[in-house]
């Protein structure tokens, strides 16, 4: 297919699931707050460094902000933040309009109808009255892309490139989500069980946790889940294989020295792998969990040389972003 | 919602011949709207808006400081056609497409017609449109105008009259064929009292138009597009989608060998057929305009070698120039020897003296347009301007008149169109698609553009004009 159009469907399938993650991340914590009696800032600034937009929201000069609006309002509506949510979701659209003709009908429907509206009234009313079902109804216009993109595309190359970019941004996601997690429980500012079901509900996890009995529930069993299982669509090492899988089906007929990216994504999985989880999750774990991201950014890095070799114009706000590791 | 319904006098009413007294073809489908009740119409038609919207079936307006995206006013009252109009119409257009790329084979050729006196020759080589470029090329099968849009007006008679050939890159069929969808959607009951040839062949026809010059057959086809800021990126879209075809941008192809390529995740790919909706002037760097961006460089060497279709065929613009028009019946006899079926509207051309003095002295009754103009912009609708319009225009005319022509104010047909409160007459044209390939086949229906405004002539989307379904009657019906 063509370059570009492959550059687009990375990013709109990519912005797409942060749109519906960040949506997640902060109906959970809606809820979380009500179990975890501290601080108002304790209970936000969390959300911020795990969505990597801790520096964006200090640069607004406003850190009295971190407040339950305060982080939602920068967060999903913040111009000026181009993680928000309404950001993903423009940029999921301007990517989607960029190759309307590449993907179906039904998914520029959902994108379009997403975009119009969150900006139109209804999305404000419901905002402001009911939260949680705003957060609900912007995870639901994302799913609907996402179930269209498994029944309206045929399963090549447009779709290969699209799930790529959702998997790197969701193996991206968990890990960030994880590291805040564990500085979480050693600030001890929240108590330890409803701060790690917490974790696995913006992970959408908790039900395939339980099926796995991994109980009691605790930072090590939750974080051993997130990074290593191969079956969970949220965990690390699954998203690893699933891009490793893609990528393989891309370059089909060319070994890995003939395809850079399928490689450098191998060669990951091996080596997450073959880590015992103790040494991740018992040492230093935040130096390994950065260590995770800052590999997860070299294959998103290989993705784009190898198949999109001009400057991606459409990746910069996500770029802006990923500086925060 | 019908009852006061008042046809202007002298215009032709697509629905009414006379107050009160719908035409035969209408009856069944005023009934059926009767029935349904201003409100119920409303509702349906706010209900279309929302549709038009959420498929982002939009055009972007230039003016503002980076273009809006807006939806084409739609109207949910269809006009009607009946099977003998519309097999007359079509033999005209067929007929006339046909004269039409025998004069550009001629002209990109011997230059019979310019050696035999029938046009003159500045007309046609001082046009913007005649690219020396290509002089001497023939282009796949011989084949220039692979989608004609011929907008065509109603006379207060009751005939069909050519106002203005499009040849180059006429836009607009999407709309056709979004109305109809919508049109089934939201008004089935109408539609189903009646018998309505299908539009939605288009964009198998077209693809199919354009790979049967391809020899073998089995051609990789893209759509060229500016970019999604361009005006009509919906359209580019919508064709790619529905022909299978990859949309492309001018930096997504490159020229090899004479051959031209799409660079692909799996490296340079050839490409066989390119239908493009950029315009000459922006579309080969090496050929024309050094400072386009949204070019392929050498894509013109590679149409001179005959290794890729380019649809529509470069240089078109010589065909469809305001003042060659007049010429067309002409083209009609010399290359076909045939009468032509169309008639067209009386031009007056500014560059010849006759012609000036007359206009000058009858700008008042004249629309004058820019030869060059297009999409409603820089033209004059004598009979609505002020004197001091008028005067301005005289001006340039008298600088530089062969810039200008002038037609008489026709009187556009009308059609019933739904206002916020009640349903009154409003001037509409009609663009019909006629697409060749090996043989060329008309679309049967085709955007009716409705102004929106009382007593504005001015059709054109940039201008706030609207569009209408149109349904061409099956034989049965007729």
């Amino acid at each position: 297919m063509i370059s570009r159009a492959a550059e687009h469907c990375f990013w709109l399938h990519r912005y797409v699931e942060r749109a519906e993650n960040t949506a997640r991340l902060l109906q959970v914590n809606l809820a979380f707050v009500l179990d975890a009696r501290v601080a108002e800032h304790e209970q936000w600034w969390p959300v911020l460094r795990a969505l990597g937009e801790e520096r964006q929201f200090s640069d607004t000069g406003l850190p009295s902000r971190v407040t339950a609006d305060g982080v939602q309002d920068f967060v999903v509506w913040d111009p000026e933040n181009p993680g928000a949510l309404l950001n993903s979701v423009h940029q999921a659209r301007v990517n989607a309009h960029a190759i309307r003709e590449t993907i179906s009908l039904e998914m520029w429907e959902a994108v379009n109808t997403l975009w119009l509206w969150l900006t139109g009234d209804e999305a404000h009313r419901l905002y402001h009255e009911d939260r949680y079902a705003f957060y609900d109804a912007a995870k639901h216009g994302c799913q609907r892309f996402q179930g269209s993109l498994y029944t309206t595309v045929s399963y090549d190359q447009p779709f290969d490139f699209m799930r790529l970019g959702a998997l790197v941004e969701r193996a991206d996601q968990t890990t960030r989500m994880l590291d805040t997690a564990f500085l979480r429980a050693e600030t001890g500012a929240a108590p330890d069980t409803p701060l790690w079901l917490a974790t696995l509900r913006s992970c959408s996890a908790m039900e395939s946790y339980f099926k796995r009995g991994q109980v009691p529930v605790s930072g090590r069993r939750v974080g051993e889940f997130l990074l290593f299982d191969l079956a969970f669509p949220r965990a690390v090492a699954h998203c690893l294989q699933r891009s490793s899988h893609f990528l393989r089906r891309i370059g089909a007929g060319r070994g890995s020295a003939g395809r850079p990216a399928g490689a450098t994504t191998e060669a990951l999985l091996a080596r997450l792998r073959a880590t015992a989880p103790g040494v991740v999750l018992d040492g230093d774990k935040h130096a390994e969990l950065e260590g995770l991201l800052v590999a997860i950014g070299a294959v998103a890095d290989a993705i784009v040389s190898e198949y999109f070799p001009a400057v991606p114009a459409a990746a910069s706000a996500m770029e802006a972003l990923s500086v925060d590791a | 919602m019908f009852d006061h319904y008042e046809p202007v006098e002298p215009a032709y009413d697509e629905a009414f011949a006379a107050p009160g007294k719908p035409r035969g073809a209408m009856a069944s489908t005023i009934a059926c709207f009767e029935s349904m009740g201003l409100a119920d119409v409303r509702k349906r038609k706010r209900l279309a808006d929302q549709a038009f919207r959420d498929l982002g079936v939009t055009f972007l307006v230039h003016g503002d400081a980076r273009g809006v995206e807006r939806t084409l006013p739609f109207d949910p009252i269809p006009r009607v056609i009946t099977a003998s109009d519309w097999a007359l119409l079509e033999r005209g257009l067929e007929q006339r497409v046909r004269a039409l790329n025998a004069f550009l084979g001629d002209v990109y050729g011997q230059q019979r017609i310019l050696k035999d006196g029938r046009v003159p020759r500045d007309v046609v080589l001082g046009s913007g449109g005649f690219l020396a470029a290509v002089h001497g090329v023939r282009p796949r099968g011989g084949v220039y105008i692979h989608v004609a849009g011929i907008d065509v007006i109603r006379r207060p008679d009751g005939e069909f009259a050519v106002l203005e050939d499009n040849l180059r890159t006429p836009s607009g069929v999407s709309y056709v064929l979004e109305n109809r969808k919508v049109m089934k959607r939201l008004f089935p009951q109408a539609l189903s009292r009646n018998d309505v040839r299908p539009v939605d062949e288009y964009p198998a026809r077209l693809r199919e138009a354009l790979s049967s010059l391809v020899p073998g057959g089995s051609a990789r086809g893209v759509v060229l597009t500016p970019g999604p800021y361009n005006s009509a990126y919906f359209e580019h879209c919508f064709l790619a989608r529905q022909m299978g075809c990859g949309l492309v941008q001018g930096s997504d192809l490159a020229v090899r060998s004479d051959g031209v390529f799409m660079r692909t995740t799996h490296g340079l790919a050839q490409v066989d057929v390119i239908y493009r909706r950029i315009d000459d002037a922006f579309l080969d760097p090496e050929t024309f305009r050094a400072d386009s961006l949204i070019g392929v460089p050498g894509l013109v060497r590679a149409y001179a070698a005959g290794t890729v279709v380019v649809a529509n065929g470069i240089g078109n613009g010589v065909a469809d120039d305001k003042s060659v028009y007049p010429f067309v019946p002409e083209m009609v006899r010399f290359y076909l020897d045939e009468t032509p079926l169309l008639r067209q509207v009386e031009t007056f051309r500014c560059g010849t003296p006759r012609d000036r003095d007359y206009v000058l002295a009858n700008l008042a009754s004249l629309v004058v347009k820019a030869v060059g103009g297009a999409g409603g912009y820089g033209m004059l609708v004598g009979p609505a301007a002020t004197r001091k319009e008028r005067s301005a225009f005289a001006d340039r005319i008298r600088a530089n008149g062969a810039e200008y022509i002038a037609q008489p104010l026709i009187e556009l047909a009308t059609c019933p169109t739904l206002l916020p409160a009640r349903v009154a007459p409003r001037r509409v044209d009609l663009r019909p698609y006629v697409v060749t390939g090996r043989s060329s086949w008309v679309l049967p229906g085709g955007l009716t553009r409705v102004a929106m405004r009382n007593g504005s002539y001015v059709v054109n989307s940039s201008q706030g004009g609207g569009s209408k379904d149109t349904w061409v009657l099956a034989d049965s019906a007729a």
